[in-house]
């Protein structure tokens, strides 16, 4: 019996290695395995070393998804921070080092983990020892991913609890087919620790190039782990030793003869991108201010004061706190579309304002479905219509707080006492961001208006419509199609194939042509859409108001006449009692005041029902203007001059007498505000004119004037100088800060051909602002 | 003496108000019901009124109320009551009848329809903060006016205090000669409309300071110059506890008797120069031109801006009605009728136009100079 005797043989070989003072481990296995196979009831799988590059190779298509996979790994070992190094990687045979501060591995965890095939940790373990995380890296994928990447393999990691690091050394190309798998060894060494903990991985000889568009990818990947926001520290107390820090990765290229350079990280794949940077302080001494910078539309960094109320008064409790937003509107006018979605896709998930005491996040506060701020509760209610849900946001604010006495958080460790510092952060924080997010609206008319790129707004461009353009493309593509057809019947020949290429290629072209513009045409109309959409819904609020106030005032009038017939009754009644006559006569000053403020709305409510279209003569209006107003102009101490007017029949083309009431109105309250604003002795004039083609009124005030830089932005929607309400404000206190109103003036201008804009102030005055409409030279009379 | 009783109807809100600050004025007496349907209201106001009233204040819109059964306006009750008082010629029937409502309503329905204008004596506007005393006391002198009328109907002499044969003749034609009838209020509301509140035969206090060439805010001597003119100058006919006027004719006579001059020939400076210098009353002071104006040979007054004015540098103002050959036009001056306030008569229209173009070159001489 040959099998007996070789059976034999092989055991007489294994005893005498085992025998040995130093035996060959390799041997012994090859031994046993050898035997095994002659086994004759029971027969046994076996590996061919060469399983490796096939698993290697199938299991992990692509060089980026192994390495966001190896990166997944590290977060799996509670890392909160990775560093990627790409050295020399531009071409095949660079390497790639990979360093994490994870928990680390000892020998048993990585001769039972990783050098495992198919081990069960993962299926055992779902979460993650430490921050209880979920595990983000598929099953038993990192090995192989590292075989996919390069030749050689080089680990080096530590735990807390051990006093050396492992080092082991893989060299894949080692596991060659029709060798054994169990027979292949690598090699294993202690080394002294390099870091706490954590563990290397330093990939060499990779087997492909990187590029940056590569490496960039292998971050996006990994989009799921990321959360663009401060690392909390790590809590002494073991109790709380589990609240996840976060997690971060930056990936570096570092050629030879050169300092190694980040390719991406949070800064640039998120920030970056964000379309403004809303910060804000408040002092020890209560004093707030946020401030705005937005790259994107050119704005500079520029401060603004906040505080408690309309009248942003110094907090009371609230001291000694910062925060900082990236703003991100996802409109592909803004992001493109591929990281536009990376960053939509992770502000889903991770998108909010965080909370971090003393340097210690503070849960719940930016997570998943909270809403701290009232974010998407104010968005629901669509008072302001500027972007500014939860998911629009990646920030943090940071209290400092040493003693414990502003903020303390509950026993439960559920979120911070709610308690008066706590109430003014968030409004605070929730007007600064509302109100910044209301500027970057009005910013974003400007760059419609200016921008060299993307959609031109501005009246003074010709319009090249998108629309055409297709129209055109599609002409021109049907003509050479024709073109092409006719050649081929009435072909000359040979030449054909040659100018059919010529064809083909211009095809091509135009094609491409239609394709673009139509993109074009989508983002324009999207973005006209959406500032149109917030803008009407602007207005509908606004005319819901006029009518409820119109309304009111219609209610009131009809008390007016029995308060009058009353005191005039109580006034005769009380005649012989002097401190009754002080009273009554007190009460009618009132009662008069009162009817003329009632009066004052009664009027401008009544020049607003005109809706007849008919050529206006500038003194109508003003006069007309000048009646409605004359009693608030007592009431509140302003000097109406005399108007002037140059030349007679200044008529204006056909318009609505309640769009002069409207126009004429909101420069009366803005002039009003300048000059509540300027503390001063309230001066308001008027004078009209006209020249060739226009008739013109100019309306001066002596307010507080308008800064040179702000003269042309004052006619865009949502411009305002004041600070937005809170949401809980109601809706008038929104209303009178919605900066709508130089808007609609230049909307009624703009639609008859005219136009408004800042002039010289007229002499004495601050302000003046014109009015241009083209004059109806017919009419007279 | 007992008070002046009106009848009020209305079921607005504010009515109660209305009445009571009526009533508190001690000068008349109000009652206030609300409307009934139509037929019932116009039985019901026959007793009403031969019982106790002696006047009727209506609000406009009596049909307003959706809770009423009325749904007829003030216009038609007033035609239907001016009707059969008419045709029955019943005495008891005549009585004033007022008008009252918001200036809304005014606006929207009332001013858009000129023939119901006639059937009203006097309107009101419940607005905001009526001038009770006002209304009340002209209220009363018209209930005292038609009674006045009806006691002395074939003396108009009489009714008008003056002796209708100094007067033009053409004035009262229509209520004089053989079979001629008509109603108290046809000769009532004449004398208030025509006679009394468009300028001719009688002018107003305004018009009078012009003639006299007088500033009347700054002439602290204009009461004391005015009683040089009392009766007979001053009209005391029906009417006249309500409505001052002073007969224009009697005027010139009183200052030739004055001064021993003719006033038409004087400038205002001259014509108060006389009168310090004649009634020795030394606070008063001439009246100035307008701006765009530079004469003060003053006889009538500028509607908008109601100060004296001379008509030869104003241009006539718009009205619904023509004045009749013996009554004057009523005007505006230069200046307001270039700054658009107050409405212009349409025989005007080219002469201002004249005067803009003339001004506007003479403004672009100015800026090219």
């Amino acid at each position: 019996m040959e099998k007996t005797a070789k059976i034999l043989e092989l055991k007489k070989q294994l005893s005498e290695e085992l025998r040995k003072e130093a035996s060959d481990n390799n041997i012994v296995l090859a031994l046993s395995n050898e035997i095994a196979k002659l086994d004759d009831s029971l027969i046994r799988f076996s590996v061919d070393a060469g399983i490796i590059n096939r698993l290697g190779k199938e299991l992990v298509a692509r060089q980026e998804t192994a390495v966001s996979e190896l990166v997944k790994n590290a977060y799996d070992a509670d890392a909160d921070e990775v560093e990627l190094v790409f050295k020399d990687a531009w071409d095949e045979g660079g390497t790639l080092h990979i360093k994490d501060n994870g928990l680390g591995m000892n020998r048993e965890a990585l001769i039972n983990g990783f050098m495992r095939l198919s081990s069960a940790d993962k299926i055992h373990n779902p979460v993650s020892p430490r921050y209880k995380r979920m595990r983000a890296g598929k099953k038993g994928i990192g090995r192989f991913a590292t075989q996919r990447l390069g030749s050689r393999l080089t680990i080096i990691t530590q735990t807390l609890e051990m006093d050396t690091a492992i080092k082991v050394t893989i060299d894949w190309d080692t596991f060659e087919t029709d060798l054994d798998l169990s027979a292949v060894t690598s090699s294993i060494e202690s080394i002294p620790k390099i870091k706490e903990e954590g563990t290397d991985l330093i990939i060499e000889d990779l087997r492909e190039g990187w590029s940056d568009a590569m490496i960039r990818r292998v971050y996006r990947y990994t989009s799921d782990l990321l959360q663009p926001f401060p690392l909390s520290q790590k809590r002494k107390d073991e109790e709380d030793a589990k609240t996840d820090p976060g997690f971060k990765s930056s990936y570096y290229r570092h050629d030879e003869d050169d300092k190694p350079y980040l390719i991406i990280d949070e800064q640039n794949a998120f920030f970056g991108h964000a379309l403004a940077e809303i910060e804000g302080v408040v002092s020890e001494t209560g004093q707030a201010h946020w401030s705005l910078k937005s790259d994107k539309l050119n704005f500079p960094k520029d401060s603004f004061p906040i505080g408690k109320g309309k009248e942003n008064k110094n907090f009371e409790y609230l001291k000694d706190v910062y925060f900082k937003v990236y703003y991100f509107i996802f409109d592909t006018s803004l992001l493109s579309s591929h990281v536009g979605s990376f960053i939509r896709e992770v502000a889903n998930e991770k998108g909010g304002i965080r909370i971090y005491r003393n340097g210690f996040r503070v849960l719940p506060y930016g997570e998943k479905l909270n809403d701290w701020l009232g974010l998407d509760e104010s968005t629901a209610r669509r008072v302001f219509l500027t972007p500014h849900r939860n998911i629009n946001f990646f920030g943090f604010v940071e209290l400092i707080d040493e003693t414990g006495e502003l903020f303390d958080e509950t026993s439960s460790r559920e979120g911070l006492i709610d308690n008066e510092a706590f109430k003014e952060l968030i409004e605070f924080v929730q007007r600064s961001i509302i109100t910044a997010t209301i500027k970057v609206s009005e910013l974003r008319q400007r760059k419609g208006a200016t921008s060299q790129k993307g959609w031109k707004k501005d009246e003074d461009v010709i319009e090249e419509d998108p629309g055409a353009q297709v129209d055109e493309a599609i002409a021109d593509l049907k003509a050479i199609i024709n073109n092409t057809a006719e050649n081929k019947t009435n072909g000359t020949g040979q030449e054909q194939t040659g100018s059919n290429n010529a064809h083909t290629d211009r095809i091509r072209s135009v094609v491409e042509r239609i394709e673009e513009n139509r993109e074009k045409e989508k983002h324009e109309n999207k973005v006209k859409e959406t500032v149109l959409i917030e803008e009407i819904n602007m207005l509908r609020v606004l005319a819901g108001l006029g009518l409820v106030i119109g309304e009111f005032v219609h209610e009131v009038k009809r008390f007016l006449p029995a308060f009058h017939t009353d005191s005039l009754y109580l006034q005769d009644k009380v005649k012989t009692d002097p401190e009754a006559t002080a009273r009554a006569a007190r009460l009618d000053a009132n009662i008069k005041a009162f009817t003329a403020y009632t009066s004052y709305f009664d009027k401008t409510i009544a020049q607003n029902i005109s809706r007849e279209l008919e050529p206006l003569e500038l003194r109508d209006i003003v006069y007309a203007f000048e009646e409605v107003i004359k009693r608030d102009i007592e009431r509140t101490n302003l000097t109406f001059h005399k108007p002037h007017f140059s030349g007679f029949d200044l008529f204006t083309t056909p318009m609505h007498k309640s769009e002069w009431a409207s126009i004429l109105f909101n420069l009366y309250t803005n002039a009003k505000k300048a000059i509540k604003r300027a503390g001063a002795a309230g001066q308001i004039f008027i004078s009209c004119g006209k020249n060739e083609q226009h008739v013109f009124l100019d309306f001066s005030d002596n307010g507080d004037g308008i800064p040179k830089q702000n003269e042309h932005l004052i006619f865009n929607a949502f411009f305002t100088t004041a600070s937005a309400a809170g949401y809980t404000a109601t809706d008038t206190e929104v209303m009178t800060g919605t900066g709508l109103g130089l808007k609609i003036v230049r909307d009624i201008a703009e639609s008859y051909g005219g136009s408004v804009y800042v002039i010289q102030p007229a002499n004495g005055f601050n302000t003046t602002i014109r009015i241009e409409i083209p004059a109806n030279i017919k009419a007279k009379q | 003496m007992s008070l002046i009783n009106y009848l009020y109807i209305d079921d607005e809100k504010e009515a109660d108000a209305i009445r009571d600050g009526l009533n508190d004025t001690g000068i008349i007496k109000v009652d206030l019901i609300e409307p009934a349907s139509f037929e019932k209201q116009a039985a019901r106001l026959k007793d009403d009124m031969l019982i106790q009233y002696k006047g009727l204040i209506l609000d406009l819109r009596l049909d307003d109320n959706p809770k009423s059964q009325a749904k007829y306006t003030a216009p038609s009750l007033a035609q239907a009551l001016r009707f059969e008082a008419g045709i029955n010629s019943d005495l008891a029937m005549e009585f004033p009848i007022i008008l009252c409502s918001t200036d809304k309503k005014i606006q929207e329905s009332y001013a858009h329809e000129n023939t119901s204008h006639d059937l009203f004596d006097y309107i009101f506007k419940k607005d905001e903060a009526p001038d009770y005393k006002k209304i009340a006391a002209k209220l009363k002198s018209l209930a005292k006016g038609y009674s006045f009328i009806k006691q002395n109907l074939d003396e108009l002499d009489n009714i008008i205090k003056r002796k209708i044969g100094e007067l033009d003749n053409r004035i009262f034609s229509k209520f004089l000669g053989e079979n001629v009838t008509f109603s108290i209020h046809d000769l009532a509301s004449f004398i208030k409309k025509e006679l009394i509140e468009q300028p001719g035969p009688l002018i107003n206090e305004k018009i009078l300071a012009a003639r006299l060439g007088v500033d009347i805010e700054k002439s602290e001597g204009w009461t004391d110059l005015l009683g040089y003119f009392s009766t007979p100058i001053k009209y005391t006919g029906v009417f006249a506890e309500a409505w001052e006027r002073w007969w224009s004719d009697l005027l010139l006579n009183k200052f030739k008797e004055l001064t021993g001059q003719r006033l038409p020939a004087l400038t205002a400076v001259e014509r108060v120069q006389l009168l310090i210098e004649h009634t020795k009353i030394n606070k008063l002071v001439a009246a100035t031109p307008l701006p765009r104006a530079i004469s003060n040979n003053f006889w009538t007054i500028c509607e908008y801006y109601q100060v004296p004015l001379d008509p030869l540098e104003a241009v006539k103002e718009y009205t619904n009605k023509e004045p009749s050959p013996w009554q004057e036009y009523r005007y505006l001056s230069i200046d307001a009728a270039l700054e658009r306030k107050g409405k212009i008569h349409i025989s005007e229209k080219e002469r201002l136009e004249r005067i803009k173009e003339q001004l506007e070159s003479e403004e672009n001489d100015e800026h090219s100079a």
